[in-house]
């Protein structure tokens, strides 16, 4: 509560030093819109349903690439606690495909797939799956060979034993593997979608971005960034802390 | 009468950097319905390995072990085994999910509720009704290995198999989970096979002491233990019991 406080503060007065900033006039307004006018064109945009259907169609496509990697990554790792030659497949997957920017493959996924949300899906998916991949490698390894014994014991299907014991064993990792999936998912959504643009009418809140530069509605840019900033933030600190509490804190298993 | 589980000429090596080391030798075990077998001998004699092979967890070793006329190829519900690490509770279930989780995956044709009031039974057997909602972090040692217990009990195996299950717990609540556990077994006339490397706690639970010691006199002999319940009185057989034991143990 009291961080909360204080970062409060620093906002409000980051605000302040803008509008002190504009005030002075050194800067073409153009350039360097108020405070005021950002936050009266983010209400215009939230209003005339703009901003809503870009952060809509955003988190629509996230969560679809989100979704398809978390599957993914959980498979493969399954799959590798099955079949070790599978686990030293996956391994070299994950040393060539890791280190290599999503946003970096997107001329050839141009080419191969075009350009609508199937390519952006596709980037996401590249930028998730990895990552929990390799955390959930680490996790499934370092799962306590009691909890194993015991579900032998208790004579639990391979099925079970991964999504009974395995899993829920490793959610640490899991988790923290979430994180890192989400942030590069989020900044490979934004650049991508400023590239792609629309496909069909619809764009993201990257696309907003981008149709604001065009226009040079800086005050509109201003507001579509402030919108990607609370929307990271809400899923960082809002949505991750809240499925903490009610697991890894209600469990224990908090390391 | 034959026996529940036999074993006939065991032995067991592990193998470290190409060298062998022996750790059971040609031992031979027979447990009969509603014993209470006390396996003693020192840390490190080959007690747990014992007792893993006969769970099976571990089938590379050489001899029989049948269980039943038998063989015993992989673990089951029939031998179900407690632990001394007292972490063996999934940390992400309660203490009434741990113990419905098991049966759930043996009786999934069940109703919920059923398997529930099975496991708050178990629950109540071992002391462990007012804590059904809390999680294994908040419990204390004693606590996790009477859950462990009801977990294992609510299978109702043939054969319970214990590996120094209080052995980490402080004196006083070592206590009483042994006179749980005497009190059980009286009441739902179980076999178990109970790994120890404390005299008294032998003395104090079986029916049967079987005196190991390091590879080859890996059986160095095995003792009736008549002592009539309770038990504890410092009497003569008491002594006597004892006196026999520690020979057997360092001679």
């Amino acid at each position: 509560m009291k961080n909360n406080i204080r970062s409060f503060f620093w906002v409000t007065m980051i605000f302040a030093l803008w509008q002190i900033v504009y005030l002075t006039k050194t800067f073409p307004e153009v350039l360097f819109p108020s405070p005021t006018s950002v936050i009266t064109s983010l209400l215009d945009a939230i209003l005339d349903g703009s901003m809503i259907q870009a952060i809509g169609y955003s988190l629509w496509v996230i969560f679809m690439g989100l979704f398809i990697g978390v599957f993914l990554a959980v498979s493969f790792s399954f799959l590798s606690i099955r079949w070790e030659v599978f686990e030293s497949f996956i391994r070299t997957c994950i040393s060539i495909a890791h280190p290599l920017p999503g946003i970096a493959l997107l001329p050839l996924i141009i080419l191969w797939i075009g350009t609508d949300s199937k390519a952006i899906i596709f980037i996401i998916v590249h930028s998730v799956l990895w990552p929990l991949a390799l955390n959930l490698l680490t996790g499934f390894q370092a799962v306590p060979e009691i909890y194993i014994q015991v579900g032998r014991n208790i004579g639990l299907s391979r099925l079970k034993m991964m999504l009974h014991i395995y899993l829920p064993a490793s959610l640490p990792f899991f988790i923290s593997g979430l994180k890192i999936s989400w942030a590069r998912a989020w900044r490979a959504l934004v650049s991508a979608e400023m590239i792609f643009g629309a496909a069909g009418g619809i764009g993201g809140i990257g696309w907003l971005i981008y149709k604001n530069r065009v226009f040079m509605d800086t005050a509109g840019l201003f507001a579509s960034i402030i919108v990607i900033i609370s929307i990271g933030i809400m899923v960082e600190n809002l949505l991750f802390a809240f499925i903490e509490k009610k697991t890894l804190k209600k469990w224990g298993m908090h390391s | 009468m034959s026996p529940l589980l036999r074993v006939e000429h065991l032995y067991k090596s592990y193998f470290n950097n190409d060298e062998k080391k022996e750790i059971i030798h040609d031992l031979n075990l027979n447990v009969f319905e509603k014993e209470f077998i006390c396996i003693l001998g020192k840390s490190g004699c080959g007690k747990s390995t014992l007792l893993k092979t006969i769970g099976g967890f571990d089938t590379d070793y050489q001899g029989i072990i049948e269980e039943n006329g038998l063989l015993i190829t992989s673990p089951s519900i029939e031998r179900v085994m407690i632990f001394q690490n007292t972490n063996q509770l999934l940390p992400w279930k309660s203490v009434l999910e741990n113990i419905v989780f098991p049966l759930k995956a043996q009786y999934s044709h069940f109703k919920k509720e059923i398997l529930q009031t099975i496991a708050k039974e178990y629950m109540s057997l071992v002391g462990m009704s007012a804590f059904a909602d809390y999680y294994p972090y908040q419990l204390s040692g004693g606590m996790k290995q009477r859950t462990a217990l009801a977990r294992a009990l609510a299978l109702k195996p043939s054969i319970l198999l214990m590996d120094e299950p209080f052995s980490s717990l402080d004196a006083m609540t070592r206590s009483s989970l042994q006179d749980l556990l005497t009190e059980i077994w009286q009441k739902v006339n179980s076999t178990i096979l109970f790994v120890t490397h404390d005299i008294e706690e032998a003395m104090r639970l079986s029916t049967k002491i079987v005196v190991m010691d390091f590879a080859p006199n890996s059986v160095k002999g095995i003792i009736k233990n008549d002592l009539s319940f309770p038990r504890g009185d410092l009497n003569e057989q008491y002594i006597a019991l004892n006196y026999a034991i520690t020979q057997l143990l360092y001679k």
